[in-house]
Parts: structure tokens; C-alpha cells; sequence
């Protein structure tokens, strides 16, 4: 039964590189969320997707010149930018929530790692959930903003990271959703100014 | 500019009756954009492309775009990042008609193609024109591709507009004329609509714009053996035109004042 | 060009100087390290005082990194060969912790997990997991490192199949399972906070501090010193003490005989150091099925160190309790204790003390640390709670042009 269950979870059939970011694999001797590889390589992975699609998103599009695709249509430039964002966010925020439940099934599920699991150890992974939003919107200003050279132009993106950081590990949940509010608040506003007043 | 993309330092332009920097989304669904490049979203397919560009419309003929894909042998399923520029453009032409728009400005459609399709494509930009009333604002530097679909054309030199009218009048207002002399011709001329002037020795080459009596009569008073007039095409008219002196004379249309808000069955670039 | 309002170029100022001080943050941070990193190293050190079977305070000098490079040094900077000599291990203490401040910071899951291992044949991995209370309560679950499922519990009143009811698990009060509270606990094996045990590495196994293997000692909230035996999993309070701060396992010389005849005195059931060897011998752990558990190769590491028997005086394990007022040295196998009342002035402070015998310690307080050394109080206490002898030694950082320390 358990071999079946360690099947259905996925840990023994999953290649290594689904596996090892997700904290699944066989030689760990670790506490699912609290002392494996997931948290590690879940913010190394989803940082970097965070941040690639933001640019993605932004300094992409001006220099492949789809903006000029887009941005001529029947619609406000705030809906185009908020859809885009919107769009973004919801698709990092599933990629990791996912991530997540999986991890956590697998911590779940009798006979995978052999140490304890309770589903409130997830909450340290579910911090993240308020700092890769927040990385996303600052690599995504940082494309958006036109600056004239590319110190400057990442500087909301070293600022949001700075940001994540202590948003990560404030010690308390109230702080961390204040300060990410906060966060999101600038680099939308950013945005914002930048989507409606630039020239493409 | 035309379409809010990049906001003017100074002056103002309107479209369809509405101030260019605050276009609103009514009016931009009267307007189709064609820009340089064709810039798509790539990872699309085509009818992927077709159903994201539809879903900004109101108004969105499918039966057009059918027959547009149709005509250029377009599948559906072709991805954008695998079609040549040519194709590209078709798609784009497409997509820039199916929402019936009452203007359609397109940027250099015609740049980086080869002469097979871009003729293939100015001949569809003609039927599209000649199909229902539209108004094609077309930008170009190949004035070929100019002379074949505008019916009236508009010259920015330095960034100010310096003729708007109909081309056929374009064409005709510019002359080239060579005075023979007997003896060496003269250092200088001047006269009102004189673009520019070449001293060839015994000949003295002249360009005007709307050449008139006036003119006429200044240049019969330097007693030439021999006045040839050389009519020009639209791109010598051109050439001749925008390499003169900044003081050329301007060259818009009797109805200047009121043609933007009655704009026809006309392509214009 | 760019219409902005002054908010707006206010808040894009704020985001940039946030970003460009993070860069250059960052480039300092890395260019100060590697400029450390590089700087000549021949005459870095790092001194500390170790002390002698014989009671006798050494100077401990490390040079330029490297800890093959050492010299001892008494504290009249005579060189001294480190193969004559044999060292006791010292028993760090804390201090009584503070009072509450203005808040308190909420237990998370990385200061409620801690893994050991009992190394019995198969291990069996523990993980003592507290609850998120401020004022907790914790217990012991093992599990089958092979079938990854769990093999029971443990709780102050013993082993049980299900987990402990609050009632029967330890009462932590307001510690955590964190490396700063890792001082109520002792035992035979490094406890791996905020994750499991490693029982296929021996790296993990600290002989010097061992009673006896897979044993723990565990100082509850109420001064309950709790021994945890994870082999036979049962679980008996060693002592009760009032103000346990922290406990800790060091060695003593074994005490001589009334006799006077030189032999030292002891229970047959005391271990002594080789002792553990011998039980490991006997607990060999064979490779398990072909799996990643190899840890018969690795027992050959417990060969005691190398040094003439003749010369070692015998070592035999304490427990040495830290109170508010007072250092409580327990002899676990015979349940016997000395006490050492604390003088007032070192109440409120954290030392680490080693047993020169069994009427007398050596104490060594911290009071200052700096990148160029530190300051240390070395003293001797006795049972009467007197400061017998005392000696401030400073320590550099750096190798001395004259080894001749500065005493005071």
C-alpha cells in the first residue's frame, strides 16, 4: 500500500529535475517544508521565474516590438498592464501553489520520508506567496522603466529583492503582509506611471 | 505618435476627429495599426492570433480574414514565429481589416519584402480600399508602393509637414526645367516656388514647384535659347522636392481645411 | 517626454536609492569579504584556554587557520609539548535567561523540530517535536529509517505506540529547539535542530561528550533532569533541581583511591573513556541490505586517540547542571552529586566550567570579545562556593611578537 501511495505521489516515478525542486527525492533526509530542499530551491526556481517573467512581461515586448501589437487596441493602457500583471501573478502563484501541495502530499503520505509532518509546516513555504508577486512586479518595472543604462534600469528590481528579503523573514505574518502590501503598493504605482506616461 | 504611442513635445494631431494623446477606446476600434515590422506575438499561431486580436473588437469580420489567409495560403495552424515576413504581413493585414476599421494606418508595411509579395500585398491593400469606404494612412520610404495605392500623399521634411495633397497634384506641381543659353547660364535665379537650381555651364537646371505664368515669365526674362519642361514621376518629384531648400514652397490641398473629417474611398501616405 | 507628478517622482527616487543602496550594499559586502579573505594570514590566530587533567590552564594557539598549526603555551608562555599533555573537556553554562520583553516572538516550525538517533541496530531516527505554544510542551517520535514509517513515542512517562497526551510530554516551558537552547540538552549525540538525525554519519557522534550511546539528558522547564534512553526507550528522572539554566556532559579525572596506592576508585558500572568503544565494537552497525547505511566502515573511527596509555589519567563522565546560584555535578551511574554554590558576582553571567576534581572547578568567564581577541577570568572555585585563585588572561587575535601574555 505504501509502495502504491509513493507511486500515485509521484517521488519514485518523477525524473530528478521535477523531483529536486519540489524536495522529492529518495535519499533525503529531510522534514518536508522545514528541513529539505524545497525551500531552497522552490525560491531559487520561482524567484528566477518570478523575475524572468516580469521581464518577460515588460523589457521583452519593447524589444521585440509587440508592444506595438498591443497597445494600439481598443483598450485602456491601465487594463492592458493590469491584465498582464494579473495574468503573471495568478500564473506564479499557481506554479508555486502547486508546487506546494505536491511537496506536501508527499510529506503526507505515509512511508516517503520517514520523519514527521504536519500541514501547518507549509506555512513557512507559504510566506513566499507574498514575496514572488513582489519580484515578479519589480523585474517588471524595471523592464517597463526606461532608463539610460542598465544600473539604473534594475534598480527597482534590487529594491524589491531587498524588499523580499526581510518580507521572508520578518518574524511575524501581520508584518510580512503589511510590508509586502507596501511593496506591491510602490512598484505598482511605478507601473502604473510608467505604463500610462511613457512612449513605446 | 498618430495612435498615443509617443507623446508629443509640442503641436497636436487628431484622428477620426479625436485629439491623438487621448484617444479613447471607441475611437481606436474605428482605427487599425499596422506596425513596422509586423510585430506579433510569436509563440502564437495564427488562429490563436486571430482569436486574441478578435477578442478586443466589437465588430470583427471572419469571413475577411478567412478569405484574406485563404487568398495568401495561410493554415490556421502555422505558428507566427515560423512564417517569413512576407507572411507575416499578410497576417498582420488580416488581423488590421477584420474589425471593418474606417482607417487603417500601416507603418513601412511593405519594408523587407521582396517585390513578388510586396506587390501581391499593395494589390489586397487596393481591393481592401476599393472594397468598402476606407481611409489607408501609409507610411512608406519605397514611393513605388506610394504611387500605386495613395491617392493623396503628405511630405514631412525636418518634421513639419510640408505637403498634403492629392498625389496626382503632387506629381504635376513639381516640374524640372532646363534652360539652354548661348552663352554661360546665370550664377543664380530666384523666383517664388523655386526648390533648387543647378549651373551646368551653358545650362542652368531649375526645380519648381506650381509652375505658373509667374514663373513663366521670370524665367523667360534671363532670355533662354530653349526652356525644356521634364514632367516627374512621384519618387523624382520626391527626390527633386525634399532634397531642395527648406523653403520650398508648401503644397497642401484646396479642401486642406476640412478633408480629415471627410475622408473618403482614398488611401493616402 | 515623461509628465510626473511630485509623488511620483518621489516614490521613483525612493525605489531607486532602495536599489542602488542594495547594489552597492552588495559590492561592498563582497568586496570587504574578499578583501579580508586575502589579507596575509600567516600571523592570524585563534587562542584559547584549555586546561590540563592536572588543573593546569594552557594557552591554545591556532595559527593562520589552519588547526594542525596549534602550540600550547602556559600562562607564563612556556612552551609545552602537546603530546605530554591531557586535556579536560569543558561544560559550557548560560546564564539565567531574561525576563520577557515587550513581545514575544511566536515558536515556528524550525525551533520545534530536533532529531537524534539511538545507533542501535537498525537506527532508529528521533525527532523531539514541541508545540507552537509560548510555554510548550514537546515528545519523542522515532522512525524506521528503512520503512520510513514511525516506531512510537516517547514522553516522560515512556514509551508509547501513540503520540504522548500533553500531560505525559516534557514540559519545555518557554524553550525552543534552537542551537540557543540547545544547552538543556546532553547527551551522546549532537541533537540536529530544526531537522533529523544523521545515523548514517558519524561526524555527528561526539565520543569526548558520550555517557553512554543513544542516551540523552533533557532539563524540563520545572528542573527535571530527564535521562532518555532512545536504544531501550525508556525514559527516568535523574534529578530534580530547582533553576536549571543549562546541563551539560564533561569528563573529570577519575578520583584516586583512599588508598593513596595511585589506582584511581570507581564503580565497576562507570564508564570510563575507551569504554565506548568497546560498546560500539559490540554494536557494530552492518551494511543494511545493500543500502546507504555504512556505518561498520566507519567504526573504526572510534579508535581512541593515540596517545600512551601510561600517560592518560582515566576520565569519567558528568553531568554538570548550571542553577541561578549554584553548578551541580551529577554522576549519572551512581546518582550521587557535588555542589558548588556560585559566588554573586557570577549568578548573572554564562561560563563553562571544568572538573580539576572533585572538590574543585575551573571556571573560565568571557568578558569581552573583539575581532583583535578577548578578555578571559580563569578561576577555581570549591565546594564553598570561594573563588580559591584567579587570573585575567587577554587573548589575541593575532600570533604575539612575545609569547608572554598579558596577565593581570
Amino acid at each position: 500500500m505504501a509502495w502504491a501511495v509513493g507511486f500515485v505521489s509521484g517521488y519514485r516515478v518523477l525524473p530528478n529535475w521535477i523531483a529536486y525542486p519540489l524536495g522529492i527525492y529518495e535519499q533525503s533526509r529531510n522534514i518536508p517544508f522545514i528541513a529539505s530542499g524545497f525551500g531552497y530551491l522552490s525560491t531559487i526556481c520561482m524567484g528566477a521565474l518570478a523575475i524572468s517573467l516580469g521581464f518577460k512581461q515588460s523589457l521583452w515586448e519593447d524589444l521585440r516590438g509587440t508592444y506595438y501589437f498591443l497597445l494600439h487596441r481598443p483598450i485602456s493602457r491601465r487594463k492592458i498592464f493590469a491584465t498582464k500583471i494579473a495574468v503573471g501573478i495568478s500564473a506564479i502563484l499557481a506554479i508555486y501553489a502547486i508546487a506546494i501541495l505536491v511537496h506536501g502530499w508527499w510529506g503526507a503520505t505515509p512511508a516517503t520520508h520517514g520523519g514527521p509532518f504536519e500541514w501547518s509546516m507549509s506555512l513557512v513555504a507559504w510566506r513566499y506567496v507574498l514575496v514572488f508577486p513582489l519580484l515578479y512586479l519589480g523585474a517588471f518595472l524595471s523592464g517597463l522603466r526606461p532608463a539610460l543604462w542598465y544600473g539604473t534600469r534594475f534598480a527597482p528590481l534590487l529594491a524589491a529583492i531587498l524588499w523580499s528579503v526581510f518580507i521572508a523573514n520578518v518574524p511575524f505574518w501581520s508584518v510580512a503582509v503589511v510590508m509586502a502590501i507596501v511593496g506591491y503598493g510602490f512598484t505598482l504605482a511605478g507601473i502604473i506611471y510608467f505604463a500610462t506616461e511613457r512612449d513605446f | 505618435m498618430l495612435l498615443g504611442m509617443v507623446r508629443p513635445d509640442s503641436g497636436s494631431a487628431e484622428l477620426l476627429g479625436e485629439d491623438v494623446a487621448e484617444l479613447q477606446p471607441e475611437t481606436r476600434e474605428r482605427i487599425a495599426y499596422i506596425a513596422e515590422g509586423h510585430p506579433m506575438i510569436n509563440w502564437m499561431s495564427i488562429g490563436e492570433a486571430v482569436r486574441f486580436t478578435r477578442a478586443f473588437y466589437s465588430t470583427w469580420n471572419n469571413t475577411l480574414v478567412e478569405q484574406i489567409l485563404d487568398h495568401f495560403e495561410l493554415s490556421r495552424k502555422q505558428k507566427l514565429r515560423r512564417l517569413s515576413n512576407g507572411q507575416r504581413a499578410q497576417v498582420s493585414l488580416a488581423l488590421a481589416v477584420a474589425p471593418e476599421p474606417e482607417l487603417l494606418i500601416l507603418d513601412d508595411p511593405t519594408l523587407g519584402l521582396d517585390t513578388v509579395v510586396r506587390r501581391d500585398f499593395l494589390e489586397s491593400l487596393i481591393q481592401i480600399i476599393h472594397r468598402k469606404g476606407r481611409t489607408i494612412l501609409f507610411s512608406s520610404h519605397i514611393l513605388g508602393d506610394v504611387e500605386r495605392v495613395a491617392d493623396r500623399i503628405g511630405i514631412m521634411v525636418g518634421g513639419v509637414l510640408r505637403v498634403d495633397c492629392p498625389t496626382d497634384q503632387f506629381r504635376e506641381s513639381v516640374k524640372k526645367l532646363v534652360l539652354d543659353f548661348s552663352g554661360p547660364a546665370p550664377e543664380s535665379f530666384e523666383c517664388p516656388g523655386l526648390v533648387n537650381t543647378w549651373n551646368q555651364g551653358s545650362q542652368l537646371e531649375l526645380v519648381l514647384v506650381g509652375y505658373n505664368d509667374q514663373q513663366r515669365a521670370a524665367i523667360e526674362a534671363l532670355e533662354p535659347r530653349n526652356i525644356e519642361v521634364i514632367d516627374l514621376n512621384l519618387e523624382e518629384a520626391f527626390i527633386e522636392y525634399t532634397r531642395g531648400r527648406k523653403r520650398s514652397l508648401p503644397l497642401f490641398a484646396q479642401e486642406q481645411s476640412h478633408h480629415d473629417s471627410s475622408i473618403g474611398d482614398q488611401g493616402a501616405a | 517626454m515623461l509628465k510626473s507628478k511630485l509623488w511620483q517622482r518621489w516614490l521613483m527616487a525612493l525605489l531607486l536609492a532602495l536599489g542602488l543602496g542594495t547594489l552597492w550594499g552588495l559590492l561592498i559586502a563582497i568586496s570587504g569579504s574578499a578583501l579580508f579573505a586575502l589579507w596575509p594570514s600567516d600571523r592570524k590566530s585563534f587562542q584559547f584556554i584549555e586546561v590540563t587533567t592536572n588543573g593546569q590552564p594552557l594557552v591554545h594557539t591556532n595559527i593562520g587557520g589552519n588547526y594542525l598549526n596549534k602550540e600550547f603555551r602556559t600562562l607564563d608562555g612556556e612552551k609545552i609539548d602537546p603530546d605530554e599533555v591531557q586535556m579536560l573537556s569543558a561544560a559550557a553554562t548560560t546564564k539565567p535567561s531574561l525576563s520577557p520583553g515587550l513581545f514575544t516572538l511566536p515558536v515556528t516550525w524550525h525551533q520545534r523540530l530536533a532529531g537524534m538517533c539511538d545507533y542501535a541496530r537498525p537506527p532508529v531516527e528521533w525527532v523531539m517535536i514541541r508545540d507552537a505554544e509560548l510555554s510548550g510542551h514537546a515528545y519523542l517520535a522515532g522512525f524506521d529509517p528503512i520503512t520510513k514509517l514511525p516506531v512510537g513515542y516517547l514522553g516522560h512517562a515512556g514509551f508509547r505506540q501513540s503520540k504522548p497526551p500533553i500531560g505525559e510530554q516534557f514540559d519545555l516551558g518557554k524553550f525552543r529547539l534552537t542551537n540557543t537552547d540547545k544547552l538543556r540538552f546532553a547527551g551522546a549525540h549532537r541533537v540536529n535542530f530544526s531537522g533529523r538525525a544523521y545515523p548514517d554519519s558519524v561526524s555527528d557522534f561526539n565520543e569526548k561528550q558520550s555517557l553512554s550511546v543513544g542516551t540523552i539528558y533533557l532539563a524540563d522547564a520545572h528542573g527535571s533532569i530527564h535521562e532518555i534512553n532512545l536504544r531501550t526507550r525508556k525514559v527516568r528522572t535523574l534529578v530534580q533541581l530547582s533553576g536549571v539554566t543549562s546541563i551539560a556532559i564533561t569528563r573529570m579525572p577519575r578520583p584516586r583511591t583512599s588508598a593513596g596506592n595511585g589506582e584511581d576508585a570507581g564503580q565497576e558500572n562507570e564508564p570510563i573513556n575507551g569504554t565506548l568503544q568497546l560498546n560500539l565494537r559490540a554494536t557494530q552497525f552492518p551494511p543494511l541490505n545493500g543500502s546507504q547505511f555504512t556505518l561498520a566502515q566507519h567504526t573504526t573511527l572510534f579508535v581512541p586517540d593515540d596517545m600512551p596509555e601510561v600517560k592518560k589519567r582515566k576520565l569519567v563522565h558528568r553531568l554538570v547542571a548550571r542553577c541561578v546560584d549554584r553548578l551541580v555535578v551529577i554522576n549519572p551511574f551512581e546518582g550521587t552529586r557535588k555542589i558548588f554554590p556560585l559566588p554573586e558576582n557570577l549568578r548573572n553571567t554564562g561560563f563553562s566550567a571544568r572538573i580539576i576534581s572533585e572538590g574543585e572547578l575551573f571556571l573560565e568567564v568571557e568578558r569581552g570579545y573583539w575581532e583583535q581577541g578577548k578578555v578571559l577570568d580563569l578561576m577555581l572555585l570549591n565546594l564553598t562556593g570561594e573563588i580559591t585563585s584567579k587570573k585575567t588572561v587577554r587573548l589575541s587575535s593575532y600570533v604575539p611578537d612575545d609569547p608572554s601574555y598579558d596577565f593581570t
